[in-house]
């Protein structure tokens, strides 16, 4: 017990004397973390830029276009009647896509006929285009049952008008666990789980590549297993800290989704923060030098949004991919924490998750022991 | 003493100096150590094959998603029927209560229910208002608007039962019936994706996301081991001539020369193996490519340059890199963050690389379009000047420049 001590002093010690180490930890994490929701804290994107390209120009088609403008997704910016000035106004990037309304629009509906308007939209991001095509839709659907009796009259059939007072069933849709219905409220508490994963795999990395070539302090102790857990112990202390900062003030401050229990949450975040502490030092035969790890880290840091299967689901990922998920503590962590923070389950909803981060916990913990056990002859002896 | 110093130089260091000297160095190092064999020529490769493969087929369909039959009625079980013939889901599980639902959902068994109330086929017969609801999962956005759209698709047929009930009986046919429930019919036209495939959309400009870290960080590191060292720099120097400009182009070129490889490498794999779409010429793209990867490298060395210290440096390029993710403004529209961000985006080359190959992707004769990133993105190139001056600088002061 003496030793982890010793080893968990002697790591304080080095981590404070090391101006890099520190400056990924404090500016690297704040920075990080309020940058990030500062950049997505417009959260919703809304009135999108469109134009209408109205062929018709009755009534009915200006009644069309401005339920469309009404919507909050898109703002019609531009009417015209030329289709090649619309298309030529996508081209330059300023509107995300057009509607076509043809000639025969007011005509075909006192004939009784349908008439088909055409979205243009790019999909040069997926949400232009969702923005247009729900902002069509839904005036469509308006416009339709204004319509209805007008339609019915074509019919030519005596005392039918009677159709226009039937019911349609009502269709309403709910989306659950995000109720801004915002790319900010979505993607932004799972970054902050990964943040605490890069940042802590960096500062390891950047310790463990710095001992191995400065030849720093550290205390001498026989067994490998107290310098896995002392070191562990010391990372897992330091980020208990930013977990706060993290997934309970940020939260607070920019109104991101927080349903958790807070027990809950810390309940998860202990095999987690251990997991990857261990996981980390697994990875010690990587770390050559104090910079190295950046590498593989930092790059890391976008494939890892998507192994976590949050932004692409993950039952759609080749199995390869799926068992990165299962071997990298980050992946399964994120989703427990989305299933308990933004979604209010509870630990038995994140019972797989938790699993599998205990069984890393373990496996991670045994394999750091034998590497820190293998590597012990070729380490730096250091002054108590 | 110039003269003194020149003459000591071409007796030291005979044929072995300049320009090809650094570029030879440079490769000798290269082959040093494996770790560069990963970080140059691997992790790109990993990159490649990480955002080929991910997206499986690049289409979200068949998700699991579940109904609540309250009603448990023909007709209910027909929009059971209906659910399951769109592509979009596959309906894995009837519940006879909300709350098992829900709880599916926590469990992330299913994306996705739609509650059918009890008395909904009485009601739709006796003409009475009744509703469905469907909850969608809406913390996993692309999937949760999938849902949505599938749900709806499904049941836009349903919406018009109780009219459908009436036509029947005055014998009115379902053409008709399409007709008068929906005068004005929406076609979508998705330009550029048609089929809205999720690696046809990410797969290009996140493998270029992932590129660009890993050249920003090979840069510095490269030239951060030979800044921090005394002797290293010394040497650099003698083999140079003292020429600043042969050194740091002489450090660029094996890196650019890899790096150029890999892209083209990469191109002719998405584009003439894995079909994606490209209105013009893959020899276009390459250039690009290539231009890419040299502005890269400007902005690499430039950041360098302001604070030559290699551990600080690294980690602020690796945030930086990082950053590029965003401001590519390839999921989040740059447009929709505060005008300060999207100002922001513009001193990322990803960004305007984006542009531009978004043109060269989709649209022939789009040169009048992009000309403008083209030229901010070969103006990157001139932070090598400054890059330059400033290092030049720092080495007549020791102090800054040797911070080991």
């Amino acid at each position: 017990m003496n030793d982890i001590i010793k080893i968990i002093c002697s790591e304080f010690k080095a981590i404070g004397t090391n101006i890099p180490i520190l400056i990924v930890l404090i500016l690297g994490n704040v920075g990080y973390g309020f940058l990030y929701n500062l950049m997505y804290n417009t959260n919703v994107y809304r009135e999108a830029p469109i134009a209408v390209v109205d062929m018709s120009q009755s009534d009915v088609s200006r009644h069309f276009i401005d339920y469309i403008d009404a919507t909050q997704q898109v703002d019609v910016v531009m009417k015209t009647q030329d289709f090649h000035h619309a298309k030529q106004k996508l081209k330059e990037r300023e509107i995300i896509g057009f509607l076509y309304i043809p000639s025969d629009l007011r005509n075909n509906i006192m004939r009784g006929e349908q008439t088909e308007c055409t979205i243009y939209g790019s999909t040069l991001s997926f949400l232009d285009y969702l923005n247009i095509s729900e902002a069509v839709n839904f005036a469509s659907l308006k416009i339709n049952s204004e319509l209805l009796p007008e339609m019915i009259k074509s019919l030519n059939m005596i005392d039918v008008l009677f159709l226009a007072n039937d019911k349609a069933v009502n269709i309403v849709s709910e989306p659950l666990y995000n109720s801004t219905e915002g790319y900010g409220t979505y993607l932004i508490p799972p970054v902050m789980v990964i943040i605490i994963f890069q940042t802590m795999m960096i500062t390891m990395a950047m310790r463990i590549g710095g001992e191995t070539v400065n030849k720093t302090t550290r205390p001498i102790v026989n067994k490998s297993y107290k310098i896995v857990l002392g070191k562990a112990i010391t990372n897992v202390m330091i980020y208990i800290v930013f977990s706060v900062f993290f997934l309970g003030l940020l939260p607070l401050i920019f109104h991101l989704p927080h349903l958790g229990n807070f027990w809950d949450i810390a309940i998860m975040m202990i095999p987690y923060l251990f997991a990857s502490a261990f996981f980390c030092m697994c990875l010690k035969p990587f770390f050559t030098d104090a910079d190295m790890p950046l590498f593989l880290i930092v790059f890391m840091s976008v494939p890892l949004v998507f192994l976590t299967g949050i932004s692409y689901p993950l039952e759609l990922m080749p199995w390869h991919w799926k068992i990165f998920h299962y071997l990298i503590p980050v992946a399964p962590a994120t989703m427990a924490f989305v299933k308990i923070d933004c979604m209010g389950g509870d630990l038995s909803n994140a019972s797989p998750e938790m699993i599998t981060l205990w069984i890393q916990c373990v496996v991670y913990f045994v394999i750091a022991t034998l590497i820190w056990r293998h590597k012990k002859v070729n380490e730096p002896i250091a002054k108590s | 003493m110039r003269l003194n110093n020149e003459k000591y130089l071409m007796i030291n260091v005979k044929h072995h100096s300049g320009l090809f000297a650094i570029v030879k160095r440079e490769c000798k190092i290269l082959v040093s150590r494996p770790l560069y064999l990963f970080t140059v020529v691997i992790f790109p490769l990993f990159a490649l094959f990480f955002m080929t493969t991910i997206f499986g087929d690049g289409m979200i369909d068949s998700i699991p998603v579940g109904i609540v039959d309250e009603d448990e009625s023909e007709m209910s079980r027909n929009i059971g029927r209906l659910c399951s013939a769109v592509p979009e889901i596959s309906v894995i599980e009837r519940f006879s209560n909300t709350a098992e639902a829900r709880d599916a959902l926590l469990s992330k068994e299913i994306y996705g229910y739609l509650i059918i109330p009890s008395n909904f086929q009485d009601d739709v017969m006796a003409n009475r208002n009744t509703t469905l609801t469907l909850c969608y999962h809406y913390a996993f956005l692309s999937v949760g608007s999938e849902v949505m759209q599938g749900f709806l698709k499904a049941l836009r047929i349903i919406a018009v039962t109780p009219l459908k009930e009436t036509t029947d009986f005055l014998g009115i046919n379902n053409e008709t019936l399409e007709t008068l429930a929906s005068p004005i019919s929406i076609l979508s036209h998705p330009l550029y994706n048609p089929s809205l495939n999720y690696s046809a959309y990410l797969t290009f400009p996140y493998f270029w996301v992932l590129f660009q870290i890993l050249i920003l960080l090979n840069i510095a590191y490269s030239f951060g081991n030979d800044f921090n060292d005394k002797d290293k720099i010394r040497e650099c120097l003698k083999i140079s001539n003292n020429n600043f400009i042969n050194l740091i182009l002489g450090k660029l070129f094996p890196y650019v020369i890899i790096f150029s490889i890999i892209a083209i490498f990469a191109n002719i794999l998405m584009f003439n193996f894995m079909d994606f779409n490209l209105s013009s010429n893959v020899f276009m793209l390459i250039i690009i490519c290539i231009l890419f990867i040299m502005a890269t490298c400007s902005v690499s060395i430039f950041l360098f340059s302001i604070y030559p210290n290699l551990p600080i440096i690294i980690s602020f390029i690796s945030m930086f890199g990082s950053l590029g993710a965003t401001f590519a403004g390839v999921t989040f529209p740059v447009n929709a963050m505060y005008p300060i961000f999207e100002k922001l985006s513009f001193l990322f080359p990803i960004r305007h690389f984006v542009v531009i190959t978004d043109y060269l992707r989709y649209e022939s004769h789009a040169f009048n379009f992009y000309w403008k990133s083209l030229i901010i993105l070969i103006s990157f190139n001139l932070l090598i000047i400054i890059a330059t001056l400033l290092l030049k600088l720092r080495m007549k002061n020791h102090k800054h420049l040797i911070t080991y």
